[in-house]
């Protein structure tokens, strides 16, 4: 069981550089969840926040309902599986894969003569309850130096009685816990236990039973120096797996390893994840590898959550130009035009020639005739600006000679790649660029003109000013 | 007039001719680096110099092996000793005193060198990896230090022994420098390469700083802390100028440096000589062994492989 929930995480940096903002996040038992986005968007930084690697600023972090804020790495049971391996080079992969196990100390029930669970006084709890009284107080000392600052005519930003109220907010709060305390010490309520190293054999079972699920038997007693890149990513795996965490951590594990060999890596950890079922939480900035892992994707832009949502939702219903323009490959098509109450007119792009970053829009002929649904979808964008977006497998090569029915335009062709079993075919339109995935055969030719059928029924429109989708 | 002369100076390259003029060199004269010709003059050259290196040393070592009651021959350049004999290494070993300092010099040695890499192993790994405000400052602060020669530092340091007493005991030998500034930044230099994600991973797998430090970061540093003992050893049993202050302010510490006088028992003829350089070889022996030993393992990268 791990449930993992995001709470309103800030996380700002020494040099004020916010990385994340407001990052809210119900992670489910046994979900494979990626974070995904551009490099700098905040999503290695969010792994590492769960890892406890990075503190985090502000906002709440659970695992399971308990508070992980401020809980050492080592104490939240995760496992994290780093982009460059991080494996020990002087252990041979037995010791890197043991060494997580030898590390730790675990707790074990001391029974008595007939094997009775033996009940002591919980001073864990008890300790944690006087840390909490500590921290209590010197807030009540800091609103009692406020006060008296405030008398004597200091700027704060709090007023008189919010500060009371904080004192006897704060006064109750010690009260109770000196009470559990009291409660605490009377009644004994934990089993007695030791911490225990784990035994060897039990630390051989383990590191067979995981070496024998990636297929590292045979290499355990080499060093990470003499295994190939693909094995090395699975002895980092394995160190992971071996120590049965709640959580596994992955950040950017395969973006190392050659294309075959992330192919064939991406089937395994899917594998893996079915098999030992811990939640995991993935980050990578391949959108390919997101879709075809994730349960759950989140879309991270410039330290934001831009999307949340399973592959299938974030492909078919994108809610911004971000999303849209990320997940999928080749991305999609983005037309710029203006809605006329009837049709959507494609805008002539040009280059401005005072500032060549800024760029005018000219009306031109070509339309796009919009059945009723769409039209009812722009109804508050008549005569407006808006954007179409169109996937580029949602564009037919058409062959026709009716080119009146409105859902057809003209392109000229720039450049055709042949990937196989089908052709991508970079074209563009009044100035603006258009790309389309065809399974025909096509004449590579360039600078070439030919016509277009555009899915009507699986266009997306976005406002240009917000970048959202328009429902 | 003038700035069309200017301008006319300036020659454009045409890359296409240069290209085919580039085809057209000289296949004699382009050779790779590595050629025969090339090996052939390092060889030679390297051979010269180590044997510039080892010769003498090979001569005192004939000479230690020469019976006591040789008369050598100033014509003859002995490669081979007339008779051998190992008495002047037994006649060197019991020159009064050499046990002791021995005993006195190991100590000094081990202790130093053990001590000073503890030092510097802690100090490297914190101004490396571990972050906190000044750290920069702090490393300045360290690396200044080693602007100043060490003859300027003796004053002060042999008035801090004095003043603490350590200059009746071995301490006054080990103590002054044993924060070695340039073993702390050998040591640093080579941490920076080991990549922060291994400490991370090593940290989620439950591991202190101490541990960190201990099962991490010195296995994976071993090239560069032989490089460093090496060093150190070799440095330090060769010390002569700071043991001598502290004999001179009444220590009764001697060291093998110091005690290098007393081989000259005064046998008459050349056999004084034969003992001393037993005496000298004598001295040497334990550095050559370090080094023998430890030779290959200096500042080997191989350890480091294997991280990507």
């Amino acid at each position: 069981m791990a449930n993992i929930v995001f709470k309103n995480i800030n996380k700002i940096y020494e040099n004020n550089v916010q990385a994340v903002f407001d990052f809210n996040l119900e992670v489910k038992d046994k979900e494979f969840i990626v974070l995904v986005g551009p490099s700098g968007c905040g999503k290695s930084t969010t792994l590492r926040m769960l890892a406890g690697l990075e503190s985090i600023t502000s906002g709440e972090l659970y695992l399971d309902d308990v508070l992980i804020n401020d809980i050492a790495p080592v104490d939240r049971n995760m496992a994290m599986v780093f982009q460059n391996y991080a494996l020990y080079p002087h252990m041979s992969v037995y010791d890197n894969l043991a060494f997580g196990l030898k590390m730790r100390k675990f707790p074990v029930e001391i029974l008595d003569e007939n094997n009775n669970h033996i009940l002591i006084v919980d001073k864990y709890k008890i300790n944690d309850l006087k840390y909490d009284i500590k921290k209590y107080k010197k807030e009540i000392n800091n609103s009692k130096l406020k006060i008296f600052a405030l008398k004597n005519g200091f700027n704060i930003k709090l007023t008189e009685d919010e500060l009371n109220n904080i004192i006897k907010n704060r006064e109750k709060d010690i009260k109770k816990n000196q009470e559990e305390i009291k409660r605490l010490e009377e009644n004994p309520s934990t089993y007695k236990y030791k911490m225990v190293k784990m035994p060897k054999e039990q630390i051989d079972e383990k590191v067979n039973y995981a070496s024998s699920i990636l297929g590292l038997t045979p290499y355990l007693k080499r060093k990470p120096a003499n295994l190939s890149g693909g094995q090395r990513q699975r002895v980092a795996l394995g160190r992971a797996i071996v120590r049965n965490p709640k959580v596994f951590l992955m950040d950017e594990p395969l973006s190392n390893l050659d294309a075959k060999l992330r192919v064939q890596m991406r089937s395994e950890i899917t594998k893996i994840h079915k098999k030992v079922g811990a939640t995991t939480v993935y980050v990578t900035h391949d959108q390919t590898e997101a879709m075809t892992m994730a349960d759950r994707m989140v879309v991270m832009k410039d330290g934001y959550i831009q999307q949340i949502g399973t592959p299938k939702e974030l492909y078919f219903n994108p809610v911004n130009i971000f999303v849209a323009g990320f997940i999928g490959a080749p991305s999609m098509n983005f037309l710029k035009g203006y809605f006329d109450g009837k049709d959507f007119m494609i805008y002539v792009v040009e280059e401005d020639i005072n500032d060549p970053k800024k760029e005018v829009l000219k009306d031109s002929e070509i339309k796009i005739k919009l059945n009723e649904e769409l039209r009812n979808r722009l109804k508050d964008y008549v005569n407006k600006y808006v954007i179409l977006g169109i996937r580029p497998e949602d564009l037919v090569l058409f062959k026709g000679k009716n080119l009146n029915e409105g859902d057809v335009i003209k392109v000229e062709s720039d450049l055709s790649e042949l990937l196989g079993n089908e052709t991508i075919i970079y074209s563009s339109i009044n100035n603006q660029n258009l790309t389309l995935k065809t399974e025909n055969e096509v004449n590579g030719k360039e600078h070439q003109e030919f016509n277009v059928r555009l899915k009507l029924d699986k266009v997306h429109f976005f406002d240009p000013e917000t970048t959202n989708v328009i429902k | 007039m003038n700035n069309n002369n200017k301008q006319k100076v300036v020659r454009r390259i045409d890359f296409e001719t240069s290209n085919n003029i580039a085809l057209r060199v000289d296949k004699r004269k382009s050779k790779r680096a590595g050629s025969i010709g090339f090996k052939i003059f390092a060889y030679v050259f390297l051979t010269f110099i180590a044997f510039c290196q080892v010769f003498p040393f090979y001569l005192k070592l004939i000479d230690s092996f020469q019976a006591p009651e040789t008369i050598p021959n100033a014509d003859i350049l002995y490669l081979w000793p007339e008779n051998f004999t190992l008495a002047n290494y037994w006649t060197a070993m019991n020159v009064s005193g050499f046990w002791m300092a021995l005993g006195y010099t190991i100590c000094h040695t081990v202790c130093f060198t053990a001590i000073s890499l503890f030092i510097a192993i802690i100090v490297a790994y914190t101004l490396t990896k571990l972050e906190f405000k000044g750290k920069k400052i702090v490393s300045g602060l360290l690396l200044a230090t080693m602007m100043v020669p060490g003859e300027v530092l003796m004053i002060p340091n042999y008035i801090i022994a004095l003043k603490m007493g350590i200059n009746q005991n071995v301490f006054g030998l080990i103590l002054p420098g044993i924060v070695n500034v340039f073993g702390i930044f050998l040591l640093k230099q080579y941490m920076q390469t080991i990549p922060n994600s291994v400490l991370e991973s090593a940290e989620m797998d439950g591991c202190n700083e101490l541990k960190k430090i201990f099962k991490i970061i010195v296995p994976m540093s071993k090239p560069v802390i032989i490089t460093y003992v090496i060093l150190t050893v070799v440095s330090t049993w060769n010390e002569y100028l700071w043991p001598l202050i502290m004999q001179s302010s009444g220590s009764p510490v001697q060291t093998l440096q110091l005690i290098m006088y007393k081989f000259y028992p005064g046998l008459g003829n050349y056999a004084d000589g034969f003992v001393r350089s037993a005496g000298m070889i004598l001295i040497t022996i334990p550095i050559i062994t370090v080094y023998g030993v430890f030779q290959k393992y200096f500042l080997s990268q191989n350890n480091i492989a294997g991280m990507k």
